[in-house]
This record gives C-alpha cells, sequence and structure tokens, in this order.
C-alpha cells in the first residue's frame, strides 16, 4: 500500500502544488500547518483566529501540507492522528472561503484518510476519521 | 414695462464662430427667472420684445412664462462657450411712448478669477487625485463656472515640488510625503463688468491649491470589545480564552486621520510562545487582516480610513498562555506601510473566561 502512496502521491501533490498559487516561498503553507501541529499535540485543541482564517483558505491544500510534514509512522499513530484530523475538519469547515477552486474538491484529503484508515487498527481513531470523513463529504457536496 | 414702456434687446454675436448665448431675466424681486437660450451666428442677432414675451405668455427654455403683471425686473446676459471665437455684443432700448425718450447700453464684460476644487488636493503617496478648474463671475460674485474650455486651450501646470507631488492637467499624483502647491495658469477673460469693452480683454490668471501628500503612519484605537468565542469557527463559548473586536483609525505622518478606502491591512504573526514553547513566526510574510465572513471587515479601509481586525483572538480546551507580536502594515499601491506593531498577550485560567493585553491601548477580559 505504502508503494501506491507513493507512486501516486507526486501526481496529487504537483496538482495540488501547481494550482494553489499562494506565496511563492510557501506555497504548500507549510509554515501554517506546522504550526498547527506543534500547537494542537497530545489531544490539547488550541484555536488562534489568525491562524483559523489562513486554514480555511486551504481546503484540499492542507491535506498536502500535512503528507509533506508528518512522517508515515505517525498516521499510524491514533494519538497523532487525533491530532491532525481537526486541522483537516478546520479547512473544510468553510468551503465558501477556500482560496483555490482546485482546493474546494477534497481528492488529497479523501486519500489520505483513507490511507491512515487502513493503517490504523483502534476503534475509537477509525470513528472519528469516519467522522471527518462524514463532515467533509457534507461540506462540499454540491 | 407697462402700457406707455417697452424694452427691446438685440444681441449681436460680433465674434468669428457661432455661440449660444443666455438671456436671464430676474423679477418678483429677484426671486424668480426668466431663461432665453438661443444659438446666434457670426454677424447675427437675437431680438427680444419684453412687451410681447409677457403679453403672448411665449414660454422659456424651461417652459415657464413671463406673468402679465411684471412690470420691471433686471436682467443678465451669459456667453455659454466663452473663449471659442464668438463675442456677444449687446445693445438695450427703452422706449417711452409718451415722450420718445431711449436708452442703451452695451454688453458688459465681467470675466472670471480662477480657482481649483477641491481648494486642498489631499492625495496618499503613489495615489492620484483629480482637479477641476471653476471661475467667479466678477460681475455677480458667483462661482461654479467651468474654465475648462480655457484651461484646455491654454492651461498650463506645474507643481513646486515634483520630489512630494506632480501636477498635471487636472490632476496630482503623490510621489513622497510632504506638501506642495499645484498652480495652473490659463488667459481667462478678465474684465471686472465696470464699462463696456467688447470683445472681452483676456490676461493669464493663475489658479492655486496646496497639495497635501499623506503616508500612512500609525494607528489608532478607536474601540475594542469582547465578542463571542463562537465567531470563530470551532471554538466553543465554554472553551478556555477571549476573542475581540477592534476598530482601527489609519493616522497619516502629521497624525491626522487618513483617509483612503484604497489601504488593504495587512499582518504578520510572529515570535509566538506557547505555554512557554517557541513556535517561531506562524504568519512570516503580509497576509490580509480581514475575514471575510465577519460584519464590518472588508479587505480594504472604509472612506474614513478605518478598519476592523476581528474576530481576533485564541481559545483552547485548557488553561494557556500565548504571546506573539503582530506587525500591522497598510498595502498602499503596492508598498507596505508598518503602521503599528502589537505585542500580545492572551492567557485563560478557567473555562468560559480569558484576558488579553498589547501592554499599551488595548485591555479586555471576561
Amino acid at each position: 500500500m505504502v508503494r501506491i502512496v507513493l507512486r501516486v502521491l507526486p501526481a496529487l501533490l504537483l496538482l495540488a502544488g501547481a494550482a494553489h498559487g499562494q506565496s511563492m516561498t510557501d506555497p504548500y503553507s507549510l509554515n501554517l500547518v506546522s504550526t498547527e501541529l506543534k500547537v494542537n499535540s497530545s489531544g490539547r485543541r488550541v484555536i488562534r483566529s489568525w491562524s483559523q482564517k489562513r486554514l480555511v483558505e486551504l481546503g484540499d491544500g492542507v491535506s498536502v501540507a500535512l503528507l509533506k510534514l508528518v512522517a508515515d509512522s505517525d498516521l499510524r499513530d491514533p494519538e497523532k492522528v487525533g491530532d491532525i484530523l481537526p486541522i483537516i475538519r478546520d479547512a473544510f469547515s468553510q468551503p465558501e472561503l477556500i482560496a483555490i477552486e482546485v482546493d474546494k474538491k477534497p481528492t488529497v484529503t479523501v486519500f489520505l484518510l483513507n490511507y491512515i484508515r487502513q493503517n490504523i487498527a483502534d476503534s475509537r481513531t477509525q470513528s472519528e476519521i469516519r467522522t471527518t470523513m462524514d463532515f467533509i463529504e457534507k461540506k462540499t457536496e454540491r | 414695462m407697462d402700457a406707455t414702456h417697452n424694452a427691446l434687446v438685440a444681441v449681436t454675436n460680433g465674434g468669428n464662430r457661432a455661440t449660444e448665448a443666455l438671456l436671464t431675466l430676474h423679477f418678483d424681486d429677484g426671486g424668480k427667472n426668466y431663461e432665453i437660450e438661443q444659438t446666434i451666428q457670426p454677424g447675427e442677432q437675437m431680438w427680444l420684445n419684453f412687451a410681447d414675451l409677457i403679453h403672448h405668455g411665449v414660454p422659456d427654455r424651461k417652459g415657464n412664462a413671463l406673468p402679465a403683471d411684471v412690470t420691471s425686473g433686471t436682467y443678465d446676459l451669459e456667453d455659454l462657450n466663452p473663449g471659442l471665437g464668438g463675442n456677444l455684443i449687446e445693445g438695450k432700448v427703452a422706449l417711452d411712448k409718451t415722450f420718445g425718450h431711449l436708452t442703451y447700453g452695451c454688453l458688459t464684460c465681467c470675466g472670471y478669477t480662477p480657482y481649483l476644487s477641491p481648494g486642498t488636493v489631499t492625495v496618499t503617496v503613489g495615489g492620484g487625485g483629480g482637479i477641476s478648474t471653476f471661475g467667479t463671475n466678477n460681475c455677480t460674485g458667483q462661482g461654479g463656472y467651468s474654465l475648462n474650455t480655457y484651461y484646455n486651450q491654454t492651461g498650463r501646470w506645474l507643481s513646486d515640488n515634483i520630489s512630494t507631488a506632480t501636477v498635471t492637467a487636472y490632476h496630482a499624483q503623490g510621489v513622497a510625503a510632504g506638501r506642495t502647491m499645484a498652480r495652473a495658469t490659463a488667459t481667462i477673460p478678465n474684465g471686472d463688468g465696470g464699462v463696456p469693452k467688447p470683445p472681452c480683454r483676456s490676461l493669464d490668471q493663475e489658479a492655486d491649491a496646496p497639495v497635501p501628500v499623506q503616508v500612512p503612519t500609525s494607528l489608532r484605537v478607536i474601540s475594542s470589545q469582547v465578542i463571542s468565542n463562537t465567531w470563530i469557527p470551532e471554538c466553543l463559548a465554554t472553551y478556555f480564552g477571549i476573542v475581540i473586536q477592534i476598530n482601527y483609525q489609519v493616522l497619516d505622518q502629521n497624525g491626522a486621520n487618513l483617509a483612503s478606502a484604497n489601504m488593504e491591512p495587512q499582518e504578520e504573526i510572529l515570535d509566538e510562545v506557547f505555554d512557554g514553547t517557541p513556535f517561531g513566526n506562524p504568519e512570516p510574510t503580509w497576509v490580509d487582516v480581514w475575514k471575510p465572513n465577519y460584519p464590518g471587515s472588508a479587505q480594504f479601509t472604509s472612506a474614513s480610513g478605518q478598519f476592523l481586525d476581528a474576530p481576533f483572538g485564541a481559545c483552547t480546551t485548557s488553561p494557556f498562555v500565548d504571546t506573539f507580536t503582530q506587525p500591522i502594515s497598510m498595502l498602499l499601491n503596492g508598498t507596505n506601510y508598518t503602521v503599528r506593531t502589537n505585542n500580545w498577550k492572551f492567557s485563560s485560567v478557567a473555562a468560559g473566561h480569558g484576558s488579553v493585553t498589547n501592554g499599551s491601548d488595548i485591555s479586555q477580559s471576561k
């Protein structure tokens, strides 16, 4: 499965990255998502207005950043995944504010969530992933 | 005018091009007007017989007729195409049918004193402002006469200091903070109405207007207030923390309000330390302050140079202390002008409560 991910991801990243068109120095918003990962750790939920209003503009771009920032081993860690899921939800919480049209479709995010779900046995995390997928599906349905 | 008196007016175009003449009769102690407008070819005349106009109830250009009981009044004559080559000469004959007495007169040249509008042409650095040319009638003292005809033909525009602002026809362009003077000269009729002197004499006349050039320099806090946590998505009312709304006014280099709707408020978030752990610079480059879904929040300042930073705050599921700096800039004509740096401290020790301060002019708690 990891091999498949590694083969497909470059194409997805290229697609998303090319369309993103944000800061030339940080086209994938790695700085923003990285800080969110650090602040939201060990089950603590932290929401700051200045980062939240950037996060809601990312949409599917958040998963591109997560794939670049999070190690594969962390994607199998229920606690780390528990910290990631709220960040993904934030990025799709106001789909009308997503800056890049292509990021309004959760292509990379669904791919990422399916990958995580297939590599985690923890039932509670499985349930949170399912809830997150339902949330995104509801937010992005037209 | 009455049963024994009449008045005839002949207006001649003594110039070499057709022009529009407007004769306005003022009656009822100047409270009412009767206006006749007519094109007069070179060498031709417009004749008016006031007794006939009254007797036949002839409507003027606005559809109004002279009342039958009008016996006296004053009138003035205006060339609606001044400076285009027509020259109006007026002859007036007052007839006394009993004694055969008559008088006559000629058109006087009133001329204009030019002025610029607005009287002060305030612009921002890199921004422009329009300038209009008007004249005050030297006879009546009435302003508002467009002098574009003269300025289009003979206008010369300049700035006293082009390193502060440049001035071209009908336009001032800010270059750097400061103050200069716009000067506009044109050849304009300058008669004072005192004596008949057709054709009107013209002289070079100058109109001036100061041009202050403003640059965004600082912010004044107009107000700050606590708002609901729930203005931030996913932030529950029961969480630890606080959310506020701040209303700022942009000030110029002299501390005066900078009233421009062309400024885009932007911010950086630097040197964040959350519960003692440094997180670096969450927003190391300028990004917009505005939040699309918040009422009153906008991408650009209002016409008076104000803007909202809202919702602004932090909330968590546990007690916390969060410090960071927030430089704020105005993006104006492609340049960011830093106008303030807030040193924020957010903290909370109990659910549903929190406090925030920038250490100077903003402090709120709940």
